[in-house]
């Protein structure tokens, strides 16, 4: 195998797992360092070339094991990676009801305080649709973040795509099971087997594949192909009168 | 036997690099090389696997790693942090514990 290809596999390979961008840049750099100064020694031995890329090769070691390698020790040099059932399954549904009753507080007490220095006559939150509104808007906002920050901190912990998904299944799943009604003078959190609202259910699945995706897509392509249809196709001339990409 | 002697065995390739990077800075390849001399090539593995080693003990802030431009090259050097001196320490001194414990097994099968 040549230096160029096991270099893009390994990249590959990684990027796969759901490393982060800038740890698998520089584990290929690295390694691609590492396979230069073998051919180097190859040289030095009087090696011909085909012999000193199987050199190379055969020092470096089998790629599927510098991957599965490479996986392991990182995962396992993150607490979330060697417990990643607590961190990806059990935590997010916690996160979820403390986000809702920490800022459920926070607003409630805020509007108590607003009340109290304008000297409202009527509770701050007797109104039925603000309840109603802000209630909403903490539950809608907490399942965006929750599985986004989840899917974060699994990119982070090298524990890749598939705990990052896994956490906003647990997140959908908290989601299905979970009940936030207003009712006049009363705002319920309940658990239990309901109707559900889609909302809670499809937004942390609605995050784990914007998130996938936007790991996934190959943005120098993008560009390149945006770059095209605003240069390209932006030229007031002919088809046939145009150089490369509109120009001269 | 003790219960953490296999957890320890697991650990000879981070005493080996901790060892050798207490001595002074270097990176991946020149890191091998050191192994491969100094053990007279006792040990056989893939090169690569020096990577996720090192990356590991640098998450473990065991290692920092520093970019040094030389010869048109640039480079990633490792070199020990504080806390990894006393990691060596440690393990240093377990090493020695258990092979001076399974000396004095081998010896006396041998006597």
């Amino acid at each position: 195998m040549r230096k160029e290809e096991f270099v893009q596999e390994l990249s590959k390979k990684l990027a796969r797992l759901g490393w982060p961008t800038a740890q698998v840049e520089r584990t290929a750099r690295e390694v691609s360092d590492h396979w230069e100064d073998l051919e180097n020694e190859g040289r030095e031995q009087g090696l011909i070339p085909d012999a000193i890329a199987r050199f190379a090769t055969e020092r470096i070691g089998n790629l599927e094991s510098l991957v599965g390698l490479h996986d392991e020790s990182m995962r396992k040099a993150h607490w979330c990676g060697r417990h990643p059932v607590v961190s990806f399954v059990l935590l997010p549904p916690i996160a979820l009801l403390v986000w809702f009753l920490g800022w459920g507080a926070m607003a409630a007490a805020a509007g108590e305080l607003y009340g109290k220095l304008l000297g409202l006559q009527h509770p701050f939150w007797s109104s039925f649709v603000l309840v109603l509104i802000t209630a909403k808007a903490i539950e809608y906002t907490g399942l965006f973040s929750i599985a986004a920050l989840f899917c974060w901190w699994a990119r982070q912990s090298f524990c890749g795509f598939k705990w990052s998904w896994i956490a906003c299944f647990a997140c959908a799943a908290h989601g299905l099971v979970s009940h936030v009604t207003v009712h006049a003078h009363s705002l319920q959190w309940a658990y239990g087997v309901a109707v559900p609202d889609l909302f809670p259910v499809l937004a942390p699945l609605v995050v784990g594949a914007m998130v996938h995706l936007q790991e996934r897509l190959n943005y120098r392509l993008l560009t390149a192909v945006a770059l095209l249809f605003l240069t390209g196709c932006a030229s007031p001339k002919a088809t046939q009168e145009r150089g490369w990409i509109g120009g001269e | 036997m003790n219960k953490t002697n296999p957890e320890f065995l697991n650990g000879v390739p981070e005493l080996l690099v901790l060892q050798l990077l207490a001595r002074r800075e270097m990176y991946g390849y020149e890191l091998v090389k050191e192994i491969l001399v100094r053990s007279k090539a006792q040990f056989r593995f893939g090169e690569g696997c020096i990577y996720p080693c090192l990356h590991w003990l640098e998450k473990q802030r065991l290692l920092t790693s520093r970019q040094v431009e030389a010869g048109g090259r640039s480079r990633l050097y490792y070199r020990l942090t504080p806390r990894g001196r006393k990691r060596l320490e440690s393990l240093a001194a377990e090493w020695n514990r258990v092979a001076e414990g399974v000396g004095l097994i081998l010896g006396a099968q041998h006597a």
